[in-house]
């Protein structure tokens, strides 16, 4: 799969490894140009390229990982989605701190930036060192909680996930989920594992959806 | 605890290396469970079984 990621720091580059890993393509880019990338690209070797945002983009599952203050002027500049996948690793932490999405969740806030986009929430309860780990240990799997309002875009992310080696959790849709996995919240800095194989969500929650 | 949200899932939680040390979390919904199991007396990798 073509997987284009917006953003080149420490959450691209740990998720690039992980995809290329795992067989995938990816695309990175950055707001100061493809040319910037080409030391990086080298490096993950010649399953990465590196291409403008607006062409990133047009993959079918893209990855958002860029800063907070940087999400608006990212997602603003980009052409109109047509049901592409949007991974959300984005933490709503900001140059004063932790920023209030009152009632809703981060996540929302980039699904309203990227109207005909697909958001999925993700990545977000994990210390990228952890993350940059192996998956697999001792029959347990790491676990990356995903959060979403589109079930197949959902199902599609953590079909993704565990083809790189990790477990995925649905936490249910981008409000509910997406703040009990973003930073200051529960499951934000633990590092969870599960039996594997393992049921994808726990039932008990999910009925309250 | 909301007597609506009980259902007799539990979560059990035990970190690597002591797996004697176990939690289990029982008649919870899964936020009353991960608030249990992630206690801020509670370390290291937390292993979840549902």
């Amino acid at each position: 799969m073509n997987i284009g990621i917006i953003g080149a720091g420490q959450v691209a580059q740990a998720f690039a490894h992980k995809a290329i890993g795992a067989g995938h393509t990816v695309i990175l880019s950055s707001r100061r140009g493809p040319d910037n990338l080409a030391a990086l690209v080298e490096g993950l070797g010649p399953s990465a390229t590196a291409a403008t945002p607006a062409k990133v983009a047009e993959n079918p599952v893209v990855l958002l990982a860029v800063p907070w203050p940087e999400v608006d002027a990212a997602l603003r500049s980009l052409p109109t989605w047509h049901g592409q996948i949007l991974i959300d690793a984005t933490n709503g932490f900001g140059e004063n701190g932790l920023v209030d999405f009152d009632d809703g969740s981060s996540s929302e806030t980039v699904a309203a930036l990227a109207p005909g986009a697909h958001v999925v929430k993700a990545m977000n309860s994990l210390f990228m060192a952890n993350f940059a780990l192996e998956p697999i240990s001792d029959g347990f799997r790491r676990v990356v909680f995903v959060a979403g309002d589109d079930s197949a875009a959902k199902t599609e992310v953590a079909d993704l996930f565990e083809s790189f080696g990790f477990a995925s959790i649905d936490l249910g849709t981008l409000r509910k989920g997406g703040r009990m996995q973003a930073v200051g919240s529960t499951l934000a800095g633990h590092d969870f594992f599960l039996p594997w194989p393992a049921p994808r969500s726990f039932p008990a929650f999910n009925g309250e959806r | 605890m909301d007597t609506q949200s009980r259902t007799g899932q539990q979560i059990i939680q035990y970190c690597y290396g002591d797996p004697n040390e176990v939690l289990k979390v029982e008649d919870a919904t899964f936020e009353q469970a991960i608030t249990a199991v992630t206690a801020p007396s509670k370390t290291g990798n937390i292993i979840l079984k549902f």
